[in-house]
């Protein structure tokens, strides 16, 4: 994780602070592209998954890491307590009692939601996450200091740290199977859903697509698309059939998480303007101080 | 030039067909309801989408017209075919919705699914799930909801050289697809696969707020077994679990204990299962104050029903619909030529000497053995069955 040695970070800092300074006007998080009209999204339809967690095994199998054979994940004793996505599943299926069918519970999948503004983006201070422009938001080894700032900063709290690892911890979290689709392949999961519960497609496509089975369907979909507006908007979208404050989404408003903290990092500190300003002030302060005490011992 | 001929050839079939469509009877000219093929409800010549789903009526299907099993493969990857007891579960549909449960309309030949849905996942019309979607998803929405289960090998064979082909459940599978089961044949229900039988309740006791009779006594046995009624006949828009519940599976005749009707059921909805053979009969009839006996043949008629006829449903004698206190179709039906070696002792009545010596009509009056048999004639006082001959 830490390529980078102590001198070369602090080089790196000043002169990314400088460039920070120079262009602070019209900084951002990640790339300018990276809300272009045509990045792709995956629209979970909760009513429609079935809870098979198929596309737990699928994830774990597409980033290489360790999981039981795929029989297993039949097991439906673990919607028992609810889990989080962790550094060994960068997905979990979770569910929640559907009054209407008590034999078919509500399931939703749990990841990272790939929001158009990232807060996690914003808040790594080197620049190891990244929006890309095909959607994800990528973490980058090779970059990242360990600070976790990001799982701090994430409004979904999806961020997750390998504590376990002594040596080289990586950050985890769904990258939106960035290596298969550079191979224009599917996400893991998309392919795997048995039920096309996750539509993959161009998010601006998806918004249409949801809000017209809310439509159509009125009895089975409570009339939100989450996502579409929450935090600014995220390119995972959700339609569900219960209110999504049952499903333990978080209640987020529209403006993007990173939107505050950003105004005051680069309105405050704009140009470089207010800590020069304090340091003259201070300077101006030290120069009538050591003039005074010569006047008085006259 | 060829190009040119194609071009006309298939102009001249659809407009074959079209017209064939709208001289449909019924629909005189282009009268009929557009909305049924086309798109919008004011198609003009130059502008007229088809729908989806377009299907000119050719009446309504029953769930017997239907294919035995059937067998689906054409995009399975990761698994063998599915054999799919098409009637069997068409049957059961009959319960629920019929054939639209899966099919989109009954009218007319169904299409096949992959006409409106893409066998690929990467499209451009997410409107519509994809074909391994579309089917899974009529599958599971049953599956999951009296099974809790998920299990892909339930109807899935599994294939060599997949990541199931190893796994134990898959080594448990039978040979040549679940239960040998061969195209074009059905198959009995895989109850080792954890399938739960229908519940078969007993005797059902519900309590009423009718101020003539509280208590409504329903044999639920005797109505499914004895009375020749099908499932269907009475439970309509029902979940597959309300009978098929892997909780209460194997729990047998049950229900004794006195339970509250359906409160949130209209009174017409709560009727209407028993109006139609119980229409003329009074309130009294189903309302009493209290638990109801179950139906006793021999208190009833004073004729006890042997082994042989226990077990046969009422109509075999008493002819269909409510059971008629004679028996119209009689003993011939079955029994052909037996007055000829008649034994009366078989009737669960044996004569003594002296009885026997007597003409049929000295105690059956008019030869009508339906009716009790009048003792009063030579004995004082008694009757049948009280008395014994």
């Amino acid at each position: 994780m830490q390529k980078l040695d102590r001198r070369a970070f602090l080089k790196n800092t000043l002169a990314l602070a400088g460039a920070a300074g120079l262009q602070a006007g019209t900084a951002h998080a990640g790339p300018k592209n990276a809300l272009s009209p045509d990045r792709m999204g995956v629209l979970v339809d909760t009513t429609v998954c079935i809870g098979c967690r198929n596309c737990e095994w699928a994830c774990k199998t597409a980033h290489g890491m360790k999981t039981p054979p795929i029989e297993s994940y039949e097991d439906r004793a673990v919607f028992s307590a609810m889990r989080r996505p962790d550094d060994t599943a960068l997905t979990v299926v979770n569910a929640y009692p559907n009054p209407r069918r008590p034999e078919v519970p509500f399931t939703v999948k749990v990841q990272c939601m790939h929001c158009g503004r990232p807060a996690c983006v914003s808040a790594c201070i080197v620049g190891a996450l990244s929006k890309q422009e095909n959607g994800a938001v990528v973490w980058d080894d090779a970059k990242c200091i360990g600070c976790r700032y990001c799982m701090i900063a994430c409004p979904f709290q999806v961020p997750a740290f390998e504590y376990r690892k002594a040596i080289e911890p990586k950050v985890m979290k769904c990258d939106f199977c960035f290596e298969r689709r550079k191979q224009d392949g599917l996400p893991a999961c998309v392919e795997t859903c048995p039920v096309e519960a996750l539509t993959f497609g161009p998010r601006e496509e998806l918004v249409r697509v949801a809000r017209d089975r809310v439509k159509r369907r009125p009895e089975r979909y409570v009339s939100h698309v989450y996502g579409e507006f929450e935090v600014g908007g995220t390119d995972w979208l959700y339609l569900a059939g219960t209110d999504f404050a049952g499903l333990q989404f978080p209640k987020l408003g529209r403006s993007p998480a990173p939107g505050v903290s950003e105004s005051i990092q680069h309105g405050i500190f704009a140009y470089f303007v207010p800590p020069v300003s304090l340091y003259a002030l201070l300077g101006l302060l030290m120069w009538i101080a050591k003039n005074a005490p010569a006047e008085e011992g006259d | 030039m060829r190009t040119f001929l194609g071009v006309c050839a298939v102009f001249l079939f659809s407009a074959a067909g079209q017209a064939q469509v709208h001289r449909r009877p019924g629909t005189p000219g282009m009268s009929g309801d557009c909305l049924r093929c086309h798109a919008t409800a004011a198609p003009t010549r130059e502008r007229h989408p088809l729908s989806n789903c377009p299907r000119p009526g050719k009446g309504r299907r029953s769930a017997g017209q239907g294919p035995g099993a059937i067998t689906m493969g054409e995009i399975s990857d990761q698994y063998g075919p599915v054999t799919f007891s098409h009637r069997k579960h068409a049957d059961m549909a009959e319960m629920g919705e019929g054939c639209v449960s899966c099919h989109e309309d009954t009218d007319g030949p169904f299409r096949k699914c992959a006409a409106c849905h893409s066998t690929s996942r990467r499209r451009d019309d997410l409107s519509k799930p994809d074909l391994k979607a579309a089917l899974h998803r009529l599958c599971v929405d049953c599956h999951l909801e009296w099974g809790r289960s998920t299990e892909c090998l339930f109807c899935h064979a599994p294939k060599p050289g997949t990541v199931r082909a190893d796994s134990p459940a898959a080594n448990a599978f039978p040979k040549g697809g679940r239960d040998g089961a061969l195209p074009g044949t059905e198959f009995a229900a895989p109850a080792a696969k954890g399938f739960p039988r229908a519940r078969k309740p007993g005797r059902l006791v519900f309590e009423t707020n009718f101020e003539g009779g509280r208590v409504v006594t329903f044999f639920h046995d005797d109505h499914a077994e004895r009375f020749g009624l099908k499932c269907v006949d009475c439970h309509r828009k029902r979940s597959c679990a309300s009978c098929h519940d892997p909780a209460k599976a194997g729990a047998g005749p049950q229900a004794e204990a006195p339970g509250p009707a359906r409160k949130t059921a209209s009174m017409e909805d709560l009727h209407r299962p028993c109006a139609s053979c119980h229409a003329d009969d009074s309130c009294a009839f189903c309302h009493r104050d209290r638990p109801a006996e179950r139906f006793d043949h021999a208190k009833k008629s004073g004729w006890p029903l042997n082994r042989f006829h226990a077990r046969l449903a009422c109509r075999r004698c008493h002819g269909a619909g409510p059971a008629a206190p004679k028996p119209p179709s009689g003993c011939d039906a079955c029994h052909a030529g037996w007055q000829a070696k008649f034994e009366h002792k078989k009737t669960g009545a044996p004569l003594n000497e002296a009885h026997r010596a007597l003409e049929c009509s000295s105690c059956h009056g008019e030869k009508e053995f339906s009716a009790p048999p009048a003792c009063g004639g030579c004995h004082e006082g008694r009757s049948y069955p009280k008395d014994r001959p």
